[in-house]
């Protein structure tokens, strides 16, 4: 319906001069009507191969249930012992059909839905012996051995430990049903650059050369697989499993016989930067850090090409899988400001993922973009960026610069600081978001800040609380009073966080204004008990930032207030606590920051500030 | 009753394959399994039977090419194939055709039906002989 309304638009007005915006539009309309074409076009592919697949494979288990059952109907089996074996035969072939069906729906669910990844960290090693037990009873039956082995310390992965359960599962079932009667299947979990790799080796017949690309396709079987039990669906999902995660799946024919399949998931962030790795999984997890504080699905870093174009040197969570490496030749557009969508679509992503422009968002790298550029894409269903969160873009953009223009090895400080800042950022400290971003940056150009101090704000904004993550997680989750030594315990933070980011503060500035944020116009604050002007005032306004989203958002042990209420307090302590300026200065933008500002949200019990 | 026959079950379908040979043992015929074509070949040559009940989809060497083998050896003249298949396609009931195959009985089939038809056909090669 949506289509032909539109359609008709276009052609009310062919007789006029096309504006440039409907060029634009019809251009969009061309390339989203392609798109559904190729889209209908694999779909009706995918529905010859299921129609060849079922036709076959779910008549196998029907034609020995419907012969075994009129056996038992016509009095083919009259001897007691003999019916218990045909019924067992029934039963162990309609089983045999579930398990076919099932995996049809694990295909479909993965293939046309839009399952999100419930990721943390995974023992592969773990879960690989967790899975191999499970196939204990049907390898020993066919006399075969499982074996998992661990290539020396092995970090944990990002990923859904429920989907990389199932990807394994499709794997080992797989290998031991190709290895001969009492062959052997290895797997071995280890680590690569960034990821961690976990082959699965067996000693069958391996995979003729003519298979080895077509091998994951959805209902693509071997002629080795023509005699084996399955659907030609296994591999497909282990495929879709591991592109969701971002990671890769490979095969290869063994050095003598068998095939080694190769799952590659990245590594956790925290692994990753406590770990010795190499540069590539820092900038993995720079990636990572900033998909996350964005609540980006897909980060993409792109380096300048010769030609002018970007080229993708890491991908971050969807990676459109057919094309990639076609679309990497190649490379994109540029993202520039609202040309992110553009970029996006040279690299395919939005054939699956959101076609919305509000919903990316590039950071260049360097002036102008000289370094490259971050592309962060939000996923379909996630709300799109909004223009309070654009402004926290340069914040991050400067961040992720410092760190890239680290040489080839971040120094062990840095990753620390950055994994204190991944930690802070989960636990949710409420008065470093983007909206607290924009409202101080609002707050310091009323107050007259200049250009270079409104973006050390921004950054201190963002960085001025990530030292509670380091203060004991009971005391940050206390409720009611604390105690003089917990409150002292909450006051150290400040100190803290500095400590541990003084890596990524480059700019004095910054520091300060995270120093001094917790002092009193009074000078009865801490540390250094600075008073009236001599307190920075990037750190006076972080002050006031911070005990409005305190008090809208509440704290664990208090709930929040409404944004009336809230600014009666803040100006109750203005002249005492806080700059009466600053003051001033939130009570003039309060009104018209009521729309865009939420006043009182339910508290989170888990955040502090 | 037919008169006994010599008949070999080719399916690697181990349920199918078991039920297919007691209900013709039931019904006095001889008879021997092979799980794949070549193993098919090599009763062949041993067993030396009147009807090969052929699938089609099996490991190894496929019932097509089997059939064609056998219908290559003079030797085996006079032996009927009768050729299961769950593929519901006319292409695949033509190959097999063309191999040699004597009948096509679509999977999932009536264990009866295909006990009657087998010795139906051997009721009418008695007759011509």
């Amino acid at each position: 319906m949506n289509r032909q309304t539109s359609h008709c638009e276009y052609a009310d007005r062919a007789d006029g001069p096309a504006t440039a915006a409907e060029v634009v539009r019809l251009g969009d309309e061309v390339r989203r009507l392609q798109e559904e074409i190729r889209t209908l076009g694999r779909l009706n592919r995918l529905q010859e191969r299921f129609v060849a697949v079922a036709s076959h494979e779910f008549k196998t288990p029907l034609t020995s249930i419907t012969a075994y059952a009129e056996a038992l109907l016509t009095g083919a089996a009259e001897d007691p012992a003999r019916r218990t074996e045909f019924l067992g035969v029934v039963r162990d072939e309609a089983a045999r059909l579930l398990r076919m069906v099932n995996r049809i729906l694990d295909f479909s669910r993965l293939e046309y839905g839009s399952r999100l990844l419930d990721r943390a960290p995974v023992d592969l090693v773990g879960l690989a012996q967790e899975t191999s037990r499970s196939f204990g009873a049907a390898a020993a039956a066919r006399g075969q051995t499982v074996q998992v082995e661990a290539a020396g310390w092995v970090p944990s992965a990002e990923a859904d430990a429920d989907l990389v359960r199932q990807a394994l599962v499709n794997l080992l079932g797989n290998a031991l049903k190709f290895a001969p009667d009492g062959g052997i299947v290895t797997v071995t979990v280890r680590e690569t650059a960034g990821t961690v790799a976990v082959d699965v080796a067996d000693n069958g017949p391996g995979i003729p050369a003519a298979d080895l690309q077509r091998i994951f396709s959805a209902f693509y079987r071997t002629d080795e697989a023509a005699g084996v039990d399955g659907t030609g669906l296994g591999l497909s999902i282990v495929n879709h499993i591991v592109n969701l995660h971002g990671g890769c799946v490979t095969v290869a024919n063994g050095p003598d016989r068998g095939a080694v399949f190769t799952v590659a998931l990245p590594q956790t962030v925290e692994t990753v930067l406590t770990g010795a790795a190499g540069d590539r999984s820092i900038v993995a997890n720079l990636l990572r850090l900033l998909a996350e504080f964005t609540g980006a699905a897909t980060a993409v870093l792109l380096q300048n090409g010769p030609d002018g174009r970007g080229r993708p040197v890491h991908w971050l969570g969807f990676r459109p899988s057919r094309s990639a490496a076609l679309r990497e030749s190649t490379g994109c557009a540029l993202p520039r400001g609202t040309r992110a969508v553009e970029a996006a679509r040279d690299l395919g992503l939005d054939a699956h993922g959101p076609r919305d422009r509000n919903r990316w968002l590039s950071l260049e790298l360097g002036p102008d973009g000289e370094h490259g550029a971050v592309l962060l894409g939000r996923a379909a269903a996630a709300a799109a960026f909004e223009v309070v969160e654009r402004r926290q873009v340069p914040v991050l953009a400067r961040l992720a610069e410092r760190s890239l223009a680290g040489a080839d090895r971040l120094p062990e400080p840095t990753l620390e600081a950055l994994r204190v800042l991944a930690q802070a950022h989960r636990q949710g400290v409420p008065a470093a978001t983007p909206a607290a971003v924009a409202l101080a940056a609002d707050l310091g150009e009323r107050l007259g800040m200049g250009r270079a101090d409104l973006a050390a704000l921004q950054d201190a904004v963002l960085l001025h609380d990530a030292g509670m993550a380091r203060v004991e997680e009971e005391i940050v989750l206390a409720r009611g009073d604390l105690s003089p030594d917990e409150q002292e315990e909450i006051d150290r933070h400040v100190e803290l966080g500095l400590d541990l980011l003084a890596p990524l503060l480059v700019e004095p500035r910054v520091a300060a204004m995270i120093r001094h944020h917790h002092e009193r116009w009074d000078g009865q604050g801490h540390p250094d008990g600075l008073a009236g002007q001599d307190i920075p005032l990037g750190a006076r306004v972080l002050a006031v930032v911070d005990a409005w989203f305190a008090l809208t958002r509440g704290r664990s042990y208090r709930p929040g207030r409404d944004a009336a209420s809230a600014l009666t307090e803040i100006r109750r302590c203005g002249g005492t606590q806080f700059d009466p300026d600053v003051v001033t200065g939130i009570t003039d933008l309060v009104d018209g920051l009521a729309e865009t500002v939420p006043g009182a949200p339910p508290a989170d019990p888990a955040t502090v500030s | 009753m037919a008169l006994p026959a010599r008949i070999l079950i080719v399916d690697d379908e181990k349920p199918i394959a078991n039920l297919l040979a007691q209900t013709f043992e039931q019904d006095g015929h001889v008879v021997a399994s092979a799980g794949d074509g070549i193993d098919c070949m090599n009763k062949m040559a041993s067993f030396r039977p009147d009807v090969v009940v052929m699938d089609i989809m099996m490991p190894k060497l496929d019932g097509v090419e089997a059939t064609k083998l056998i219908r290559r050896n003079q030797t085996y003249a006079g032996t009927l194939i009768i050729a299961l298949s769950a593929r519901a396609d006319d292409k695949t009931r033509q190959r097999m055709q063309e191999a040699g195959a004597d009948a096509f009985v679509r999977k999932p089939f009536s264990i009866a039906r295909l006990v009657a038809r087998v010795e139906e056909m051997l009721a009418v090669r008695s007759g011509l002989r």
